[in-house]
């Protein structure tokens, strides 16, 4: 299971998926700034379970969570979920 | 002799040496933003010099840089094209990688005028680098 929650505004968020589209991952994207009501006060419950602190891209990638464009963790957080998908 | 001038834009005080006139324009030394003298009595006032939002938030990172010795990469143009949007759609250049707009994410935000960049090497956005 993959991720990316993010903001229209943020070049990293772009980033990370391009990087996830250049691996061909599956993943469904959450751009926090670009939704409202309950499907936003859900998003913003899981970033700040996830990381407390509501700074994007936040990146679930099976077990890993990546906060920030850390482009060697997401790379080694990928080939871990090809291998043994959660 | 120096002057305590207030800075509307980071609420942060710095000091100015010489003697602030009315309608005068001033640098923030803390956030780089530039100022415009209201009232020099009983104390000095300011706000935000009056300009168009993209040449503000450019003058004001290029300042900001320039007085901590920061740089900048390839990020910048996309970075600022976010505080752009975030002017445009919440009245002010909140950080475009951070959710919660208040006064503590106005750029440069609160971190980053404490030294973020210095300790990490860069702010939260990455606007802003460290020289080395």
């Amino acid at each position: 299971m993959i991720r990316l929650y993010g903001m229209s505004t943020c070049p990293w968020c772009r980033r990370a998926k391009q990087l996830l589209d250049h691996r061909a991952a599956r993943y469904e994207l959450i751009e926090v700034d670009l939704i409202d009501g309950e499907k936003l006060r859900k998003a913003l419950a899981e970033v700040d379970e996830l990381c407390g602190k509501r700074a994007f891209p936040v990146l679930v990638i099976g077990k890993t969570v990546v906060q920030g464009f850390k482009p060697e963790e997401i790379e080694r957080a990928l080939d871990r979920e090809a291998k043994d998908p959660v | 002799m120096k002057r305590k001038i207030p800075c509307e834009v980071c609420r942060a005080g710095f000091m100015y040496e010489g003697e602030p006139a009315e309608g005068m324009s001033i640098t923030c030394t803390v956030c780089g933003a530039r100022l415009e003298v209201v009232t020099t009595h009983p104390a000095v006032e300011t706000r935000r010099y009056v300009q168009a939002p993209e040449a503000e938030i450019r003058e004001r990172a290029e300042n900001f840089a320039r007085l901590r010795g920061y740089r900048f990469d390839e990020m910048k143009e996309p970075i600022l094209k976010g505080l752009l949007t975030n002017h445009r759609r919440f009245g002010d250049f909140y950080c475009p990688c951070r959710f919660d707009n208040i006064p503590e994410h106005i750029c440069p935000c609160l971190e980053t005028r404490l030294g973020e960049v210095r300790k990490a090497g860069r702010c939260l956005c990455g606007l802003f680098l460290r020289a080395d």
